[in-house]
């Protein structure tokens, strides 16, 4: 990546499953992002989502190191990244330049 | 081809000669024109055969209509605007909840522009041949069904609170026209066009988590002014408590509700209720006030909910002595769909819900985890074609996106909401978007605790309990539950 992007940046990280252990792990591997737990609707999909605001280079860091720790999980969860005017990136298919970007030019409505 | 298809090019050229008639300042001549052009899409309205063929012809020519009351409200006659709007606003929610009396006499002025001829029913395979030997009527005579009888029976009803109806419809590229009946049973309109540059009122706001609130506080306040305030201002004038409102589906998704003047929230100033048309409300006003006899509680088979027991042991408590719970072990899509057939005047459904905007009619209850299992799945097709329920209840349905219905013009209110009215409800508390599990057990629980206390409806019950939780909650929490129907 370029220089260091300290612009502040917001994601939901929505995680494919309600399995507490399942979601503890992520949350443990995302730790220094201090991620919050959402709290849970009533959604028919198995979803867990957490909060998460920090600079762009250390989310876009965190995010694609998850990327590679889950590759070597087994039944990992599916992990999708939101960003708040709506766009969305499946965690396996993030790359760095393109977390970057979408983190960059995303506003809120 | 039918002949009744054979109407289409005829009503279009008659709707953009009377548009270019418009243009050209000859008003009469355009009047004649769009008269005859909603004649011919009447008729063709008409020579349905089954539901499915009227909402896909009433979609067809629902924009002449809603032109005809545009150009009738212009014109200072906001009396037969409404009566042009509403003759075919949700036409198909109508088949399922006139009276059996009006359905026998179906010739008469009232309902037959929505009922089939003969209205033994066809079903749609027959339509073709039905058509052929059906003469279709004259297609240059617009008789419009008064309208009058219909908002005197529903303000009857409403008539312990300052209610005013009103009635927003959009016309392409003419801009917004509000039908407004007062309580004492006449009716102004207000005509505006919506600059429409915030943030769309009915698209992607729905998803849970962080941002949600955010999306919903900017829907909030860019929205107020170009969809409510020309309405508002006038309401304020009159002092009224209670709008019962009907919208076209894509402007139902967000809650007016939740508009904010940049002072105050609509829901502070009404009690607002939702009806697919002023016709299906009236209709639904037959069945006299809610009484509160006997309640059904349905149980969720699943512990992935967890504020899911205490909401039902909340309101079993509250409901001590009136109420039937059917516990989770026996809650089958069948033993379900037989026990809301039961005399019940509330029943409470505390679960998961989907919604599909491709196909809402396939929106469903889940009573377990497992979405795919089926055997505790109940459609929206389900309940309306397999439910009648014995005592026009209340259904409340405290689950995710429950209360969202098809985004069409011509407010079918396919969903959840549409099944359940077309089975027989009165009324249909659901949610606008996926609930938070804690949100929605605090809510139920307070409201049916209210009703203990005041033997009020839930409607009213719940617009209590709403409006305190407006004071220290945010839009996601408070407005998320909504009420369609008249309680």
């Amino acid at each position: 990546m370029g220089g260091e992007l300290t612009e502040q940046a917001e994601v939901e990280i929505v995680i494919g499953s309600r399995d507490d252990a399942v979601v503890s792990d992520i949350e443990t591997r995302l730790a220094e992002l201090e991620p919050v737990r959402w709290r849970d609707a009533r959604f028919v999909d198995p979803v867990t989502i957490l909060a998460v605001g920090t600079g762009i280079t250390k989310l876009v860091e965190a995010l694609i190191a998850l990327k590679r720790d889950l590759s070597s999980v087994p039944d990992a969860p599916r992990v999708e990244v939101k960003t708040p005017d709506g766009r969305s990136i499946v965690l396996t298919d993030a790359t760095p330049e393109l977390l970057t970007a979408a983190l960059s030019e995303t506003r809120m409505p | 081809m039918t002949r009744a298809d054979e109407l289409i090019p005829h009503i279009e050229q008659l709707t953009n000669l009377s548009l270019i008639r418009r243009r050209l300042g000859d008003e009469p001549a355009a009047n004649d024109a769009l008269n005859r052009a909603a004649a011919s899409a009447l008729a063709y309205m008409q020579s349905f055969t089954g539901e499915w063929l009227l909402d896909t012809r009433s979609r067809q020519v629902i924009r002449v209509f809603e032109e005809l009351a545009w150009a009738h409200a212009n014109a200072g006659a906001p009396e037969q605007a409404l009566a042009a709007i509403e003759v075919i606003r949700s036409a198909t929610v109508r088949l399922h909840t006139m009276s059996e009396a009006e359905r026998a006499n179906a010739t008469s002025a009232m309902v037959a522009p929505l009922a089939p001829r003969p209205v033994a029913r066809v079903v749609d395979g027959e339509a073709r041949a039905y058509l052929d030997r059906e003469p279709l009527p004259p297609p240059d005579s617009l008789d419009l069904p008064a309208i009058a009888p219909v908002l005197e029976r529903l303000l009857q009803r409403l008539e312990a609170i300052p209610t005013a109806l009103v009635s927003l419809v959009p016309a392409y590229a003419r801009g917004l026209t509000a039908l407004i009946c007062w309580p004492d049973g006449t009716i102004d309109s207000e005509q505006w066009t919506p600059v429409m540059q915030g943030v769309r009122p009915f698209e992607g706001y729905d998803a849970p988590g962080p941002f949600r609130e955010r999306r919903l506080q900017a829907i909030s306040r860019s929205n107020y002014e170009d969809l409510f305030a020309p309405v508002d201002r006038r309401l304020r004038a009159r002092r009224i408590e209670r709008v019962v409102l009907s919208v076209p589906g894509w402007l139902g998704r967000f809650p007016i509700e939740a508009l904010f003047d940049g002072e105050a929230f609509v829901g502070d100033r009404y009690q607002t209720l939702y009806v697919p048309s002023l016709r299906v409300g009236a209709d639904l006003a037959l069945s006299g006030r809610a009484k509160m006899r006997r309640a059904l509680v349905v149980g969720y088979a699943g512990d992935d909910l967890p504020w899911s027991r205490a909401e039902q042991d909340g309101i079993r408590q509250h409901l001590r002595g009136r109420v039937t719970f059917l516990a989770p072990a026996a809650c089958t899509k069948r033993s379900v769909l037989d026990e809301l057939e039961g005399k019940y005047d509330v029943i409470h459904f505390c679960c998961h819900a989907s919604y599909d905007d491709a196909d809402p009619i396939n929106a469903a209850l889940h009573l377990s985890p497992d979405p795919q299992n089926d055997r505790q799945r109940i459609t929206a097709y389900e309940l309306m074609s397999a439910v009648r329920f014995a005592r026009s209840p209340v259904v409340t349905l405290s689950a995710c996106a429950s209360g969202v219905m098809d985004l069409s013009e011509t407010s079918n209110a396919y969903g959840l909401v549409g099944g359940l009215l077309r089975a027989g409800a009165r009324c249909v508390i659901g949610t606008r978007w996926p609930v938070y599990d804690e949100t929605a057990a605090a809510t139920m629980v307070a409201m049916y605790e209210r009703q203990k206390l005041t033997d009020a409806s839930s409607p009213e019950c719940l617009y209590a309990v709403t409006s305190e939780m407006r004071k220290t909650t945010r839009i996601e929490d408070w407005a998320a539950f909504g009420c369609v129907g008249i309680p």
